[in-house]
């Protein structure tokens, strides 16, 4: 990246500065040109001569016309300049973070790096877009109201600029003197908090050794330290005000008598009008000059700032240029994976060898496991061996230098899997297939400037032999199920919905299976951990709008959150008296929701996950809240008491467990129910459906369908044999991958919150899988699975990879069984090598970790 | 109902919670979620990964360990206002031991992220966590002392 700031302006927005500083030089050439304008017409005033004044004025009009739109385009233009940078640098940024090696981001905190990218360069952007404009703006403005004024009365002009030198020597030293002094303010101020947090943390000591006074005086002292600071920024502040004003109007006295003089006693050299204009001009160059003086000084806090945002981003040993510049030469070189190491070594803090001289060989489609005790360098070892670290020395990889080996060929061909495998936000699939997101089909991807490739066209289906969907999922499926991970889509498909006029086949099968669940129900018993739904009864794990609806429509005016205003709705809750109920519980609820979440902050995984009301809502209802002390729920305004209601009805009081739902609430729930089925307005009663056993509704999840109710969550036992029931009857009706696939749409929270670490762990792996790499690199990969599965999972994946090479750090020595060599490490060496059975023979450091495990 | 607020007033009685403020022993009550088990089962499994911790309300639970050469020994039992589960979540590993409820259990089950959350942000709990912990490992190495001389 360009190390200076202007080389990096010019090289990255060469054009549109040309382009502005021609339109500059455009208003600038105006300004001399609309002065004279003025001369003119005031002269053709004194002489009288109305028609030729005003024919200039119609010119003078047409000249600020041309330069207020000239203006206009040079300020839209730096704004764009200024915003175009922006995204540029930032887009340069983000590259470099992508090239970063990966022990340098081991050490960067990532706080760092967001608050450069983000807040310190937003400074620089406004920069970007005056760097060139202003000095050029301001400076031929300068010369233009100068050149001027040389033409009108060269002695003149000399006269009026004799001032400035003594300011342009003068201004900047105090100038200096201040901005040092503002430095010096920020510095104590910071003493005076340090003071205060240390006396509040030794209070006791202070109490103890009675310095009450001692301390109180210090801080007085530091306080008035700041408050000399602040005076003498005052006094000078104002002096520069001062000295500037004085030499200015001195400047424009001299020129009136001078000026006054030479039109009353030789008017051939100055008429009146010229005098005009030319302290017009005069004034004009106060402007310019005070904007050069300021851009300047900004000027050098801009480059200090650029250089060190750019020296931060550039860290030694930075990964190639993108891959994206790079093409992929086809097809993607096949690797056989027989790494050979020559004295490979990996050093941090420029003296620890992790890796020491190490000489390794392994031959092509081997199952490598490699073990030894912490800090013997086996994770750093799988990580060189993916080429995911620097080292030096020598690994080859099939004959080639790892190092050498585009990373193209590396990210399609090796898969690594460390012990947490990352997750991004976004959907399972979306996780799963990060592994295809290649060289898009359409574009060169380079998402600078015009729109980035949308993230369907990111998929590159080769590796799999799949061409569209359904053998994507069918491949998705497949190493999902190796994994283990074919049970947690299962379940999570289960909470999800789906549409069922867009799938009408698979609703009539959920209907099939909600009648045989039933079926089993009646002979099997367990209905106790499920609430069915019943006309009649209440339930109390749906929220209370469910319950009042008990029954759904595709209009918008019936969702969750625009129910409350719904006319229909809102008379049938007066009618059966539940609206003041349902104000009194909405206070209720928002009293608590306020409670709990008002210190949680607005992004924080608990407020998608548990909260009531969103993190944009809270505001809205803290205030309902407050004023709730006040007024009684029903003597508040209409919309505040939609909020209320709305907020009611967002309630599943077994769950929640907030508010006061007792049976006197509940039965007027069911009245409303009643009601409202009963009293549909005709346009409603066409979309509306109510819940009935022989349909399927579109608003509850599939299990919702399947049991015809809701579990109920408190009893452990009683959840495991439903879930073992309807997942029985729904993988007899092959109905398992359906559900599955609406699995797939699960969105995992941020950063893959909503997922149990085992969960993370099987996507990484499936993740990998799905890729379909030559050579596959574990480190502890399995150690989230439960210990009792990891040596099945282990060959499950040893199957998987068939005939290609898998390298895997192992978690324990007794896996090794499973693998055709075994690689000791110690201290960064290789110690021992052989296969399982030779190495457990032999009394080394394999059968010492082997009696170590046990 | 209104059983959050008796939620609140049960977890007050738990020494662990004791000294937080309303809000926060409400967010524990809100978030957490009350399950029940029947005598004989498995609230955790030793070498199950870790989802939640629990404490228990009511009933009584006992913890197994097996060791290596495939015993069951018990090594304690749990009675109400006992938090359990919390030392795999720390670890971020595997259950290490197993607790089986003896009698009706019921429980509030809090999840690892919950709970690592109100580890990271009260300072309070944390400390008692850590001395729960201290106290427990004290136990354990006075348990093995008699275990060696005998």
């Amino acid at each position: 990246m360009e190390q200076n700031l202007y080389r990096y302006i010019i090289k990255r927005s060469f054009w549109p500065q040309l382009f502005l500083i021609a339109v500059i030089f455009g208003v600038a050439a105006l300004n001399p040109f609309m002065l004279d304008l003025k001369k003119r017409v005031l002269k053709m005033i004194i002489a009288l001569d109305l028609n030729t004044a005003l024919m200039l004025s119609a010119w003078f009009l047409g000249a600020v016309l041309v330069s207020g739109a000239l203006k206009y385009v040079k300020q839209n233009m730096e704004g764009r300049i200024q915003e175009t940078m922006l995204r540029n640098l930032r887009g340069d940024l983000y590259d470099r973070i992508l090239r970063f090696p990966l022990a340098h981001v081991r050490n960067t905190p990532a706080g760092q790096l967001i608050s450069m990218m983000i807040g310190e360069v937003e400074d620089l952007g406004q920069f970007f877009g005056e760097a060139l404009s202003v000095p050029s703006f301001h400076g031929l403005m300068l010369l233009g109201s100068v050149g001027y004024m040389v033409y009108l009365n060269p002695l003149m002009a000399l006269l009026a600029l004799g001032l400035f030198p003594l300011q342009i020597w003068l201004i900047p030293k105090l100038q200096r003197r201040v901005s040092q002094l503002a430095r010096d303010r920020v510095k104590a101020v910071r003493g005076v908090s340090d003071r205060i947090q240390e006396s509040v943390g030794a209070i006791q000591e202070i109490y103890a050794n009675d310095t009450v006074a001692f301390e109180a005086s210090g801080f007085r002292s530091q306080l008035q330290k700041i408050f000399q600071i602040r005076i003498r920024i005052y006094n000078l502040k104002y002096l520069i005000k001062w000295i500037n004003n004085f030499l200015e109007k001195l400047g424009y006295a001299f020129l009136l008598i001078i000026g006054g003089w030479l039109a009353i006693t030789r008017p051939g050299s100055m008429d009146v009008a010229s005098l005009v204009v030319f302290l017009e001009a005069y004034n004009q160059l106060n402007e310019p000059w005070r904007e050069l003086i300021n851009h300047f000084q900004q000027r050098e806090n801009a480059r200090v700032k650029y250089e060190q945002v750019i020296a931060n981003f550039d860290p030694p040993g930075l990964r190639p240029e993108f891959p994206l510049e790079e093409r992929v030469e086809e097809p993607v070189p096949e690797l056989a994976g027989a790494y050979e190491m020559r004295a490979a070594t990996v050093v941090v803090d420029g003296r620890t060898p992790i890796l020491d001289r190490m000489q390794l060989s392994t031959p092509p489609q081997q199952r490598v496991a490699i073990v030894g005790s912490a800090g013997s360098g086996k994770s750093t070892l799988a990580l060189v061996l993916a080429k995911l670290y620097g080292y030096t020395g020598s690994v080859l990889l099939d004959s080639m230098e790892l190092a050498e080996l585009p990373s193209a060929v590396a990210g399609r061909r090796i898969a690594f899997v460390g012990p947490d495998a990352r997750t991004f936000t976004g959907t399972l699939l979306e996780n799963l297939v990060y592994g295809l997101r290649h060289r898009p089909a359409s574009g060169d991807g380079k998402a600078n400037g015009g729109s980035a490739a949308g993230p369907e066209e990111w998929l590159d289906l080769a590796p799999l032999g799949a061409s569209d969907r359904a053998s994507l999922t069918a491949a998705v499926f497949d190493a999902a199920r190796t994994v283990d991970l074919d049970t947690d889509l299962f379940f999570l498909g289960l909470r999800a919905t789906i549409d069922p006029e867009r799938k009408p086949e698979i609703a009539a099968r959920l209907l099939t299976a909600r009648r045989l669940v039933r079926e089993r129900f009646r002979h099997e018993g367990g209905e106790a951990a499920v609430e069915f739904f019943d006309r009649d009864r209440f339930s109390s794990y749906a929220s209370i709008a469910e319950n009042v609806l008990f029954g759904y429509s595709g209009a918008a005016e019936l969702s969750l959150d625009g129910l409350a205003g719904h006319e229909h709705f809102r008379r049938v809750i007066a009618e059966v008296g539940l609206e003041e109920t349902l104000l009194t519980l909405g206070a209720a609820v928002a009293r608590d929701m306020v409670e709990i979440f008002k210190d949680i902050p607005a992004d924080h995984e608990l407020f998608a996950e548990f909260s009531l009301i969103t993190a944009t809502e809270l505001p809205e209802y803290a205030r309902l809240v407050s004023q709730l002390e006040r007024t009684a729920p029903d003597a508040l305004p209409g919309e505040d008491r939609a909020r209320l209601v709305t907020l009611a009805l967002r309630l599943i009081p077994a769950r929640h467990r907030l508010g006061q739902v007792d049976d006197a609430f509940m039965a007027k729930v069911v009245a409303a129910r009643h009601r409202f089925a009963e009293s549909l307005p005709p346009a409603l009663a066409r979309t509306f459906i109510p819940y009935d056993r022989e349909r399927y509704f579109a608003d509850g999840t599939l299990l919702d369908n399947i049991l015809f109710g809701k579990m109920l969550a408190t009893s452990s036992l009683a959840v495991k044999k439903i879930n073992a029931m309807v997942e029985e009857v729904i993988t007899a009706n092959g109905l398992r991958e359906v559900v599955m696939e609406t699995g797939l749409d699960y969105h995992v929270g941020i950063a893959g919150s909503r997922l149990s670490p085992v969960q993370r762990q099987k996507v990484g792996l499936a993740r990998a899988l799905l890729k379909h790499p030559h050579i596959l690199i574990l480190d502890e990969a399995l150690n989230a699975y439960e210990s009792d599965r990891r040596v099945e999972m282990h060959q499950r994946l040893l199957q998987a990879m068939e005939g290609r090479t898998v390298i895997a750090v192992l978690e324990r020595p007794d896996l090794a069984k499973h693998y055709d060599r075994v690689v000791v490490l110690d201290s960064g060496k290789v110690t021992e090598t052989g296969t399982y059975d030779e190495l457990s023979a032999r009394e080394g450091l394999f059968h010492q970790l082997m009696v170590q495990a046990t | 109902m209104q059983s959050l607020e008796r939620d609140v007033e049960t977890l007050r009685n738990i020494p662990l919670f004791a000294g937080l403020p309303t809000a926060r022993l409400k967010l524990i009550a809100y978030t957490a979620e009350i399950v029940r088990f029947e005598p004989g089962e498995v609230i955790v499994r030793q070498g199950a990964p870790a989802d939640a911790a629990y404490i228990i309300v009511e009933g009584e639970a006992e913890v197994w360990i097996t060791d290596t050469a495939g015993n069951n020994i018990r090594v304690a039992t749990l009675g109400a206002h006992s938090l359990l589960g919390e030392v795999a979540i720390l670890a971020r590993s595997h259950r290490t031991a197993t607790v089986q409820a003896k009698d009706p259990v019921v429980a509030f089950k809090i999840s690892a992220n919950v709970f690592l959350d109100l580890v990271r942000q009260c300072p309070d709990i944390g400390m008692q966590v850590m001395t729960v912990l201290a106290q427990r490992l004290e136990r354990t190495a006075a348990l093995l002392q008699q275990h060696d001389r005998r």
